[in-house]
């Protein structure tokens, strides 16, 4: 296991968001985390790459207990977040922005090539202000920098998230490739058919509570599951 | 390449010593002092410039750093009486960079607890402590108290002035075109994806805020050596309020900028001088018209050269 979160509680202020979960990513796989609005996908994540410290519970990291560890550090550890709604530096150009993804190592001469041979269009729209591009761009602008720190587990929130179909498609085949690569992927997404036929396993979260755990083909044919989060009736 | 940048130095060292000696010759006392009072408001607007554009933080207090520079520096020239070196150009100089130096510690000692705050309520604590420093010297009398300290060597002219403008705008520049700089602004542009690219957020926050108030308070040794009196009174919240403008006419995050706006807000009101009593109503209609104009500055977040750069390849 590359990632495991034991009975882990997060509060916002006095309203508890997390209760006592418990999940886990094996080494090398996708493992996709399901659910509606507001069930706390979001505050998982962050709860993970540290931005929110949680009440009680632990996050092992690579042997590592990383709970209470800082966000910038958790980062030097092999860990990257590709933030909800994509967090890219909209004032700066594409070229700048991947510089900072690169920020706690030294940049290699062939390291943008490989975001560029993965993204051929930012490589065509380097010296373009990233708030300018849309918002298919964007997202793989944010996914290029967060692959530029070398992670060994990346997480991703919701890179589907007002995104065309089609350009939709392209970038979950693209976090396949990333995958194949030795990369150990979290993915937390509200389009779960989209989520589950690229993921080894997924997690299914009911206001924070994991209600599902399976593969994610056990998922796909769960009924309860389909029901609720594929559409199906 | 690095004789060449000596070179550079050199030259811009001799231009400004020659128009040193031609402007204190050839052109009248007043309008030499306005001159030099634009080269302390750019180097004010681009320190600011550092905190409230590039970096993202508003602060209100800057002219509390800018009177520690002057008192600091005063201190040294004048109260302490340590040696005749501190009345020549050179020991002036030094007190000067040692007024920066309290200065930048000031802005340590308020930037630790107060850049923990975000937008109203950093700006809000920002004012707080520049008044509190204000208040300060107000109560010290060995530096005057409310009288003010005066006598103090009239040392600033036309050249160290305008060369500490190009030592900040050099100093600033490079800052901004390293890692370091991308760092502070891509803090402005989003904290939550700055930290997730490993970026420790409150130490790069208070640099910009210490590497400010360093430029502040050389600008505010500067002030007190080219007025040769200050008090409490020159460092006013409306001190802090006129960097803010300065600021945000030239574009907020624009260096260039920056130098702009300092030269409009500390040229302007001097130009207006012929409407007499209406000066202080054409002022600020002047900069409402500005803001209507170009709401984001005059230059916005690009730097004038990347404006012409675009301007020539398209």
């Amino acid at each position: 296991m590359i990632l495991s979160v034991k009975n882990l509680s997060v509060n916002y202020g006095l309203i508890s968001a997390i209760r006592n979960l418990s999940m886990e990513v094996p080494k090398g796989e996708i493992v996709a985390l399901i659910g509606a609005n507001g069930a706390g996908k979001t505050t998982i994540l962050r709860t993970i790459s540290g931005l929110i410290k949680p009440v009680s519970g632990s996050v092992i990291f690579d042997g590592q207990d990383i709970a209470h560890v800082k966000p910038h550090l958790i980062v030097r550890r092999g860990m990257s977040h590709v933030p909800e709604r994509r967090g890219i530096f909209a004032n700066l150009t594409v070229y700048e922005n991947l510089l900072m993804g690169a920020y706690t190592r030294k940049l290699m001469a062939g390291d943008l090539d490989e975001v560029y041979a993965l993204f051929p269009r930012l490589a065509e729209r380097k010296k373009q202000i990233a708030g300018t591009l849309s918002g298919g761009e964007q997202q793989m602008l944010a996914i290029s920098r967060a692959l530029l720190s070398r992670p060994k587990l990346m997480l991703l929130d919701e890179p589907s998230l007002g995104l065309a179909p089609q350009i939709t498609k392209s970038i979950f085949e693209t976090i396949q490739r990333i995958n194949k690569t030795g990369t150990t992927v979290l993915l937390v997404e509200q389009n779960a058919q989209a989520a589950l036929k690229i993921a080894h396993r997924g997690y299914v979260l009911e206001v924070g509570d994991i209600t599902y755990s399976d593969t994610s083909q056990a998922l796909l044919n769960n009924d309860v599951v389909r029901k609720a989060y594929l559409g199906d009736h | 390449m690095k004789i060449f940048q000596v070179a550079i130095l050199l030259g811009v060292v001799a231009l400004l010593w020659g128009l040193n000696f031609f402007f204190e010759e050839n052109i009248n006392p007043y309008i030499l002092r306005v001159i030099i009072n634009c080269g302390i408001g750019m180097i004010l607007a681009m320190s600011l410039n550092l905190v409230n554009g590039c970096a993202g933080q508003f602060s209100l207090g800057h002219a509390g750093f800018m009177g520690v520079g002057a008192y600091m520096s005063a201190t040294i020239t004048t109260v302490l009486n340590l040696s005749p070196f501190f009345q020549t150009d050179l020991g002036v100089g030094c007190a000067i960079v040692t007024g920066g130096i309290a200065a930048a510690i000031a802005g340590y000692l308020v930037g630790l607890p107060s850049l923990r705050l975000k937008g109203d309520y950093l700006a809000i604590v920002t004012l707080g402590f520049g008044e509190i420093i204000r208040i300060c010297f107000l109560n010290i009398e060995s530096v005057g108290g409310a009288r003010g300290l005066s006598g103090i060597p009239p040392k600033s002219n036309f050249f160290w002035v305008y060369l500490w403008v190009v030592i900040t705008f050099v100093a600033l520049l490079r800052l901004l075109r390293s890692s370091y700089g991308r760092a502070i602004l891509s803090v402005r542009e989003n904290e939550i994806a700055a930290e997730s690219m490993g970026i420790d957020i409150s130490r790069y926050k208070i640099v910009a805020f210490v590497v400010s108030s360093f430029f502040a308070g050389i600008a505010g040794g500067l002030f007190a050596h080219l007025q040769s009196f200050i008090d409490p009174n020159s460092f006013v919240f409306n001190k802090s309020i006129e960097a803010v403008i300065m600021v945000v006419i030239g574009g907020m995050g624009s260096l260039s900028g920056a130098i702009f706006g300092g030269i409009i807000v500390s040229l302007l009101p001097e130009l207006l001088r012929v409407f007499e009593q209406y000066r202080m109503v054409i002022f600020p209609l002047i900069l409402i018209i500005l803001m209507l104009v170009r709401p984001m500055g005059l230059l916005g977040h690009k730097e004038i050269w990347e404006i012409f750069r675009k301007k020539a390849s398209s």
